[in-house]
């Protein structure tokens, strides 16, 4: 059914020289995902997992290593094959939502529609997200996890072919965590979008079709889910 | 007290990296201030440097203080009193004429002066000053008409008759070319000689002048070397000894009529006494002569008479003789008789024989004498008839000498009449004394650094107000920064004066290193350039003196500390009145808001999400939207200004010599020309091929007054009204409708209506030639920018004065007015009419205009140069805070896969409407600017027009974008560097 190794990492090497010092913020990282999967990336703060999210969403370069995304290794790509990149396969969910505080929910969505190849219909990811009676609110007059499901809806709107989560729930108090958390999860179901939510909490691990652990630079241990859990019944 | 040592340790260090971390920031502030406080005090300070730099130069090069002229010369004695007068330092006579140079239709004017001492040092160019009588040093600007070098030989002509000529020597050789000081820029004055007009001075030794007096003297005011050149200090002091001459001039003036017309009077006495010696001489000699030849006669007519007498007697002694004989000769035949009788001789016969023959030779004897006698007496009247001759000769001679001695006694008599009718019109004396304000360059050159203050006044306002709002912005973007640590700061416990004191501080440290900055730039840059630039008028005046004035760096400094103090202190007046709790707590978003466009659907709709989000932005940060209008608005008012100054100027030219006064010269005539030379040179005018029309009119300054007050007034009454208007059109500035002159008022220029206080249908006073005011109806109000005219009907002039004057101008227009070589040939030859005194030609007073203009294309480059570093330091720093300030939302762009171009430009579409905002205010503060600064640099006879061009709006337009492009363009790079690692991080 799945795809595989729709997403492919092949020791991916991430190298920043502070001085004279030479710092390996990602030092060999292999692991491949699937097409559809949900997948968490876990491990604590410090250990590689932002400098995997930006490299895997095209913000960063890798040092060494082939980052493989539908069969196109990124890694070797120009800043400009990078943007393109970002524009149309990429959806990225930040921890601090980051909306544009000028524009409404509805045209926050619009705002990254109008640069898409194939969009979605703004109006009906808003429903689709619950958030089809506050269109025309703006972000300051929504609360934190209504401006998340914008920022989700923004990213699912562009209809791309990964949807990037750092810290979805960062941001947010337990129980709105736990819907956004659902509203991911609904949304690889429903749409068979592939999701990659990093996080440093442990306890979203069994939710997870696939669980990838990070310590100092490596995966520390990758393994599927066979029988993923709703997040309802998880508690941390 | 450790605890308050430390606190303020901590503070400081917290101070200096700051500062060090906000460079960027830190310099925005010093930079503004820095442009605001260098342009205000670097104009200020051109006046003053201009002055000071006048002054140097004038002091060096010894221009005199005082210049006297006596209508009847200056002695010796003159110069030594006037050396003597209170004030007075020294003083020096000095002969000047002028010349006509060159040939033909290239004769042109020279002054000519004589070389003096301790005046008006020559500077020359090339060559040296004249050290032999034959040498000249000519005017540069003359040298380059004539293309005369050094080593070439000039020939000057004298004007009038070969006796009044002044010159000893008519042919110099150039030694030097260069300038003097009495003539700094274009003009040389006028003249009365050839087309009018001096082409330049001509220096030689005094030795060369052939003239018992001065012409003038140059004097040198005590103490005024010390002061500056166009300061009060000055002009009172030169003023106090101006008095002071002319009151000796009253002394000196009868002193020198006394004596010319002494020397007059003794010489004519002196001809009268040698005239009655003469006759005296002449009448005895002629008695003397009479008497010999009387004398003569008398002895004549003796001789004669002694002649007669003579031969009287002798005849009678002939007839004696002849009786003796015949009686002789009867004797003889009474002898013969009787010896015929007696046969023969008797002794007695014998005897009487021999008496007979003795008788007879007695007779021969007397014969002989009597013939002797007779020669005589033919010789005798031979010398008679000769001395007849001779005496008719001496008559007529006598004649003769008589009659020439009668005519030399009537001529020397008529001679002692004209030199009494001379001296009985031998007017007294008068001395012009003239400063150097008389001379027009040098007033001029005040003129132009007074512009350069009044205009130097206005501008820094916006640099000021800029300043202002550039600190506030950026001070409060600071403080808004910076909350979370005031927040603990406040939480710590200090005090609110110490949290406040960093961003005081800073501000002040910004302030004031801009002040310095600006002060020690700008005072030397902005006057540098202007005086610079001016040298292009003032070729020799070579001195520039900067000096730092201190009173203007410290005005524009205050200025500066206070519109950045109260941008700081109402920037952190609002975090510092917060409770620390509200302050430790990330700021809440601002709100989007919607803007009234919105409501206008159709027009919001068709608006891509960029362009809504712009549209809000902008209304979003109202602060920093006020700055960017004002801010490129100002850039925009400058250039208009620079360009509309332009515009304005060229204008008169344009307009006045265009469209106002339409003839191309102005011949005035010669007062005491005859009815027949008038007549003549009329005729002249009508019958010549290159002059399409004239006009007689009169003209004559007048005094005026009216509600607002007084100005010079130029009466201008056409002799016809018929022509008027072919030679000067009368017509509203602003609706352009014609107006012709009639009898109902005067038709007034509009800046004198203005000067005045006078509106049409009001009137004015004027006063008369007799000294009575007379009240003249103003008709209408014309269009005018120079000089102060009223045009005045004839018959109004008769109705109002009483009667109509002659005309003593002419006006005229040539065939071809572009063609300005033509023009002037024109005059000369009607120069050449006894009845032409002098004649101006438009094209001349146009080109002294555009001279004028010339110079302000300096003030233009200035006031471009400064726009574009307000408009780009404006821009640059307001991006900069908007850049830094939405950093996250830019970075999120980028991550959704925004192009560089298209983030830039979703930055950018603000910028470009802000600058269509500020163009919008720019054009509007820009016109207003532009009508104050033409009214502050207006001199009072010149009206400039109120008009900017539209080409000028339309450069000024895309010079304003162009600063605009050259700050999105180093934005965009900016920009590219923005890392999207931004958008991960926490809110501040």
């Amino acid at each position: 059914m799945a795809e595989k190794d729709f997403v492919k990492l092949k020791n991916v090497t991430k190298i920043y020289q502070m001085g004279e010092v030479q710092i390996r913020a990602v030092d060999g990282i292999d692991f491949s995902i699937d097409k559809g999967e949900f997948v968490v990336v876990v491990g604590p703060s410090g250990a590689g997992k932002t400098t995997v999210l930006n490299i895997l969403g095209g913000m960063d370069k890798a040092s060494g290593g082939e980052v493989l995304v539908d069969g196109k290794d990124i890694a070797g790509y120009s800043q400009k094959q990078l943007t393109g990149y970002r524009r149309n396969d990429i959806g990225f969910v930040f921890q601090f939502y980051n909306l544009v505080p000028n524009l409404t929910a509805l045209e926050n969505v619009e705002l990254a529609l109008q640069i898409s190849r194939n969009p979605l219909d703004a109006k009906t990811v808003m429903q689709e997200v619950g958030l089809g009676d506050r269109l025309n609110n703006f972000p300051a007059q929504l609360s934190g996890g209504e401006q998340q499901r914008v920022s989700i809806a923004r990213a699912l709107a562009k209809n791309p072919k990964l949807l990037l989560c750092d810290e979805p729930t960062g941001a947010l108090d337990y129980q709105t965590g736990k819907a956004i958390l659902k509203l991911l999860q609904d949304m690889c179901r429903e749409r068979g979008m592939t999701v990659i939510v990093i996080t440093h909490n442990s306890a979203l691990t069994p939710m997870a079709d696939r669980v990838i652990r990070i310590k100092n630079g490596k995966v520390s241990e990758t393994h599927r889910n066979e029988h993923p859990v709703s997040v309802e019944t998880i508690e941390w | 007290m450790v605890g308050e040592g430390m606190k303020k340790k901590a503070l400081r260090k917290d101070f200096f990296v700051e500062v060090r971390k906000s460079r960027n920031r830190f310099l925005s502030i010093l930079f503004i201030v820095a442009l605001g406080v260098s342009f205000y005090s670097g104009i200020q300070s051109a006046a003053p440097d201009m002055k000071r730099s006048g002054d140097v130069y004038f002091d060096r090069e010894k221009l005199m203080d005082l210049k006297v002229v006596s209508t009847l010369g200056l002695t010796e004695e003159d110069l030594l009193e006037l050396e003597k007068t209170e004030g007075i330092e020294t003083a020096e006579g000095a002969y000047m004429t002028d010349v006509l140079c060159g040939e033909g239709d290239n004769q042109k004017v020279l002054h000519l002066e004589s070389v003096t001492e301790d005046f008006q040092k020559l500077q020359p160019d090339e060559g040296t000053l004249p050290s032999k009588a034959d040498e000249c040093f000519l005017d540069a600007q003359a040298a380059q008409a004539f293309d005369v070098h050094v080593g070439d030989t000039i020939t000057v002509q004298e004007d009038g008759e070969e006796s009044d000529s002044v010159l000893k020597r008519k042919t110099f050789t150039v030694a030097g070319i260069g300038g003097s000081p009495a003539y700094i820029a274009f003009s040389r004055g006028n003249t009365t000689l050839g087309s009018g007009e001096v082409l330049g001075f001509c220096y030689i030794l005094p030795e060369n002048f052939d003239l018992d007096v001065y012409t003038q003297v140059f004097l040198s005011v005590e103490g005024a070397e010390e002061e500056v050149a166009f300061t009060d200090a000055y002009d009172s002091l030169v003023a106090t000894a101006k008095e002071k001459v002319e009151e000796l001039s009253e002394k000196r003036c009868q002193v020198r009529y006394d004596e010319v017309t002494g020397e007059a009077q003794e010489k004519i006495d002196d001809a009268k006494q040698e005239l009655a010696d003469g006759r005296k001489e002449s009448d005895e000699k002629l008695a003397d002569a009479e008497k010999t030849l009387t004398d003569g006669e008398e002895e004549l007519e003796q001789g004669k008479k002694d002649l007669e007498d003579g031969k009287k007697q002798l005849s009678e002694a002939r007839t004696q003789l002849d009786e003796q004989k015949t009686a002789l000769d009867e004797q003889e035949e009474q002898l013969k008789t009787a010896e015929a009788q007696f046969g023969g001789s008797t002794p007695e016969i014998e005897a009487g024989k021999t008496k007979i023959a003795e008788a007879r030779e007695q007779l021969s004897e007397g014969e002989k004498e009597l013939e002797t006698k007779e020669s005589e007496l033919a010789k005798a009247e031979e010398t008679i008839k000769e001395n007849e001759t001779k005496l008719a000769d001496g008559r007529k001679d006598y004649e003769e000498a008589k009659k020439e001695a009668e005519d030399k006694i009537a001529e020397g008599e008529d001679k002692i009449a004209d030199a009494e009718a001379d001296l009985a019109a031998l007017e007294f004396p008068a001395w012009t004394v003239s400063d150097r304000n008389d001379m027009t360059d040098y007033s001029g050159y005040a003129d132009n650094a007074n512009q350069m203050k009044s205009l130097g006044a206005v501008f820094p306002v916006l640099f000021f107000l800029v300043a202002a709002l550039i600190s506030l912005t950026t001070m409060t973007r600071m403080v808004e920064e910076e909350r979370t640590q005031i927040g603990t700061l406040k939480a710590l416990g200090y005090s609110k004066s110490s949290i406040a004191g960093k961003y005081v501080f800073y501000a002040l440290l910004a302030t004031v290193g801009g002040s310095v900055l600006g002060v020690l730039a700008g005072e030397k840059i902005f006057p540098y350039v202007i005086i610079d630039a001016y040298r292009i008028m003032y070729q020799h005046m070579d001195g520039m003196v900067l000096d730092y004035q201190l009173d203007h760096a410290l005005v524009a400094s205050l200025v500066a500390l206070f519109c950045t103090m109260a941008g700081t202190l109402s920037a952190c007046g609002k975090e510092l009145a917060s409770m620390p709790a509200v302050l430790m707590r990330p700021p809440a978003p601002k709100e989007g808001k919607r803007v009234f466009l919105e409501r206008i659907g159709f027009i919001w709709k068709h608006l891509s999400f960029s362009w809504k989000s712009t549209v809000r932005n902008l209304f979003r940060y109202k602060k920093r939207l006020f700055m960017t209008v004002f801010g490129i608005g100002g850039c925009m008012a400058l250039l208009l200004v620079g360009f509309g100054l332009r515009d304005s100027i060229m204008d008169v030219v344009l307009l006045q010599y265009g469209e106002i006064q339409l003839y191309d010269g102005m011949l005035v005539l010669n007062e005491d020309a005859s009815d027949a030379e008038v007549e003549a040179l009329k005729k002249d005018l009508s019958s010549r091929s290159d002059v399409e029309e004239s006009m007689d009119v009169y003209m004559k300054k007048h005094a005026a007054k009216g509600e607002n007050g007084t100005c010079e007034v130029y009466l201008m009454m056409p002799e016809k009204l018929e022509n008027f208007s072919d030679f000067i059109h009368t017509r509203n500035r602003i609706t352009k409708e014609a107006y012709t002159l009639s009898d109902e008022g005067i038709i007034l220029a509009e800046k004198t209506a203005k000067m005045l206080g006078v509106k049409s249908g009001g009137s004015i006073t004027v006063e008369s030639r007799d000294g009575e005011d007379v009240e003249v109806p103003v008709a209408e109000i014309c269009e005018n920018y120079m000089q102060n005219f009223a045009y005045i009907s004839p018959g109004l002039y008769e109705k109002l004065f009483g009667s109509v004057p002659e005309a003593n101008n002419i006006l005229f227009k040539g065939t071809d007015s572009s063609d300005e070589a033509a023009i002037e040939k024109t005059g000369q030859e009607l120069l050449k009419n006894k009845a032409a005194l002098s004649v101006t030609y438009i094209g001349t007073l146009a080109g002294r205009l555009n001279d004028m203009l010339g110079s302000l294309d300096v003030v233009i480059v200035v006031l471009i140069i400064s726009a574009g570093m307000l408009a780009f330091v404006v821009l640059y720093n307001l991006n900069n805070i908007n850049i830094n300030e939405r950093k996250r939302e830019l970075a999120t762009l980028k991550v959704l896969g925004f192009f560089d171009g298209e983030v830039s430009s979703y930055v950018f579409r603000e910028n470009v409407l802000l600058t269509v905002f500020g163009c919008i205010l720019g054009v509007v503060l820009g016109s207003a600017l532009h009508r104050y600064v033409i009214t502050t640099v207006e001199i009072e006879s010149y009206m400039f027009g109120r008009i900017i061009k539209f080409p000028s709006y339309l450069i000024s337009i895309a010079i304003t974008f162009c600063f605009s492009i050259l700050v999105n363009l180093l934005m965009h790079f900016k920009l590219k560097k923005i890392d999207m690692v931004e958008s991960l991080k926490s809110v501040e």
